[in-house]
């Protein structure tokens, strides 16, 4: 089990660089034809809408493991920590179920679009390749929800997910200031 | 059981059990499709498909964009060009820092990162000149406001998404009130600091090195001009001007500032996915409740509501901003304007008031969610900058919140503010 879980956060953490740099390389190649070239290509706005996609529901699901899912909890911290625990327990066995229901509706969805292609305006790819990835990327998306569930530090983690990004923005920022000031202070 | 009913009643549940505010959103609209018996297919389908949005692609590359320069390098030549021209000017350094937030907000679209470059920078140096970490936190903070009013801007690219307004006349519009508050901000710290006797006695004037960090910066100011030059001469959409924002980053951090590494640059597009992973499932979800919300008739009852409370525009509008400042309290920036602008849009424009303006007086309201706790993120950031606890920092920033609330009463009163410059520009 937990070494599917390190192989799927590594699989994630590849397809997110590569899906990101071909996201950058398609629209860039898209002003610089327009304006280098003088040549404007077609494709390369759906291609780049495909890519984002897959980016994003990725990522949406990459951003589980670090807890960083955006929630309302002022309120839930002035609560006994163990009635806390509850109440966030009950309302990720929720999430949980969402994500069941969209897995099991995106598959009746797909079947549908099998039945009936549904294709896009100027690249004719059949729109059941852009989303059959949608589901699996919710299945694993999903198991992470549960897993966070089990870990010790589950309320904490929670409850801190925007003093934790403060905490990153800070951390990189500042090792970049003292980085960049030992160079400047060179001449 | 009305659907109307059963979609408050689940959304406020899952809200007060802490479900992420995306699930929220999306299991009521799942109760809602079960209770109004319409086919389960129609969710997936509005999911699946809210996404495939050239115009939100300029989301996760801002944010990128933003990243690559602060971990390039940028933000240390921005704040290097100003250093010189302080002298004994009183709250010098806080002077800085708010023109510093100003100029580092013309490249980055969101508050706290902005808080997170400059403060890193500024705070240690208030620090050694003897400023009180609190009043140092504070004002980092309150610069770091200014990510989001001065374009390009998050939160203007969702409220042109859900609104249908154009994204670079929003951005246009955003200009001048970034300036006039930075100006109001600085203001505000130079009295402060005359008041606590903040200056450094002995710094000088010194023009050459002002020149001498200008040539160093000059790349760094040159980001700006390129990202919205773009978009205002109508060269570039958003979402291309983004584009060229990464690449020119890329290029000036790892070619001419070389502060950028292959491991650095991979840890960026992780955390660039993080960030719009967490954001964009808020957008995915929102688009059904939405249009669920709207075939209810639901906005539109609200709306009336609202409108019914007074037929005076300037009475409506400091209503919808004292709402707007009370949700900013407890909610995301992003997620609030999702939510709030299929409701108070029509409202509003219902009374003559023009989408741009308001979605200027929007942003300028969230920035006061930035500052008031329990949800202040960019008190956050000064928090693990200066050690203060947030409850002080948040005294140190209640000046520039009431300043804000000043601006926000300010571009109520003269629409032209905002709207001078998109009708010069776009002949509106």
């Amino acid at each position: 089990m937990k070494r599917l879980l390190s192989w799927l956060n590594w699989f994630d953490r590849a397809a997110i660089i590569v899906l990101l740099t071909l996201l950058v390389a398609v629209v860039f190649l898209q002003v610089a034809s327009r304006f280098v070239f003088n040549l404007p290509i077609e494709w390369s706005e759906e291609m780049a809408r495909f890519l984002f996609i897959w980016f994003c529901w990725l990522g949406c699901s990459y951003a589980t493991v670090s807890f960083h899912h955006i929630r309302i909890t002022a309120h839930l911290r002035l609560l006994p920590p163990v009635l806390a625990k509850f109440l966030l327990q009950l309302g990720d066995l929720l999430w949980i179920g969402f994500n069941a229901v969209v897995v099991v509706g995106g598959i009746m969805y797909l079947g549908s679009i099998l039945e009936y292609p549904y294709r896009s305006m100027i690249t004719d790819i059949n729109m059941l390749w852009i989303f059959l990835p949608i589901p699996v990327i919710f299945l694993v998306f999903t198991l992470r929800v549960f897993v966070n569930l089990l870990r010790p530090d589950y309320v904490e983690q929670t409850l801190g997910e925007q003093e934790r990004e403060a905490a990153e923005e800070v951390e990189i920022a500042s090792s970049n200031a003292n980085h960049s000031s030992d160079r400047t202070s060179k001449p | 059981m009305s659907v109307g009913l059963a979609i408050s009643i689940s959304f406020v549940i899952c809200l007060l059990l802490g479900v992420p505010i995306a699930t929220a959103m999306g299991i009521a609209s799942l109760v809602a499709i079960v209770v109004a018996d319409l086919p389960l297919t129609f969710l997936v389908q509005v999911l699946f498909e809210a996404l495939n949005s050239f115009p939100l692609i300029a989301i996760p590359l801002f944010i990128l964009a933003g990243a690559i320069m602060e971990r390039g390098g940028l933000s240390s030549r921005i704040v290097a060009i100003f250093m010189p021209l302080i002298g004994k000017t009183y709250g010098g350094l806080a002077i800085v820092t708010i023109l510093a937030c100003m100029f580092f907000a013309a490249i980055s679209g969101s508050g706290p990162p902005t808080v997170a470059a400059i403060g890193s920078i500024m705070i240690p140096s208030m620090l050694r000149q003897g400023y009180s970490a609190q009043f140092a936190g504070g004002v980092t903070a309150s610069g770091g406001t200014l990510g989001i009013l001065i374009p390009p801007s998050v939160p203007m690219i969702i409220y042109g998404v859900s609104s249908e307004t154009s994204i670079p006349q929003l951005f246009a519009a955003g200009i001048l009130p970034g300036v006039a508050v930075g100006i109001m901000l600085t203001l505000t710290a130079y009295f402060l600091s005359r008041r606590y006797g903040y200056r450094s006695a002995d710094s000088v004037v010194d023009l050459g090195e002002f020149l001498r960090a200008l040539r160093r910066g000059i790349w760094a100011v040159l980001a700006p001009v390129i990202i919205l030059g773009g978009i205002y001469a109508s060269v570039f959409t958003p979402t291309e001007s983004a584009v060229v924002a990464v690449v020119y980053g890329l290029f000036v951090s790892t070619f001419i500032y070389r502060e950028m590494s292959l491991t650095k640059l991979k840890e960026t597009f992780l955390f660039c996915a993080t960030i719009s992973g967490s954001v964009l499932v808020i957008i995915a979800t929102a688009t059904i409740f939405g249009q669920i919300l709207t075939l209810q008739n639901i906005p539109q009852d609200m709306a009336a509501w609202i409108a019914s409370l007074s037929d005076n525009k300037y009475v409506i509008l400091l209503v919808v901003c004292a709402v707007l400042i009370f949700v900013g309290m407890w909610m995301d920036t992003i997620a609030q304007i999702i939510l709030l602008t299929p409701v108070l849009l029509p409202v509003v424009t219902g009374m003559g008031v023009d989408p741009v303006h308001f979605g200027i007086i929007f942003v300028l309201c969230c920035e006061i969610g930035f500052l008031t706790p329990p949800l202040g993120v960019n008190l956050f950031v000064a928090m693990r900058l200066t050690g203060c606890s947030v409850e002080s920092l948040s005294r140190s920033a209640l000046p520039y919140v009431l300043v804000l609330i000043l601006a926000i009463i300010l571009m109520i009163a003269f629409p032209a503010i905002t709207l001078w410059i998109p009708d010069l520009l776009y002949g509106r």
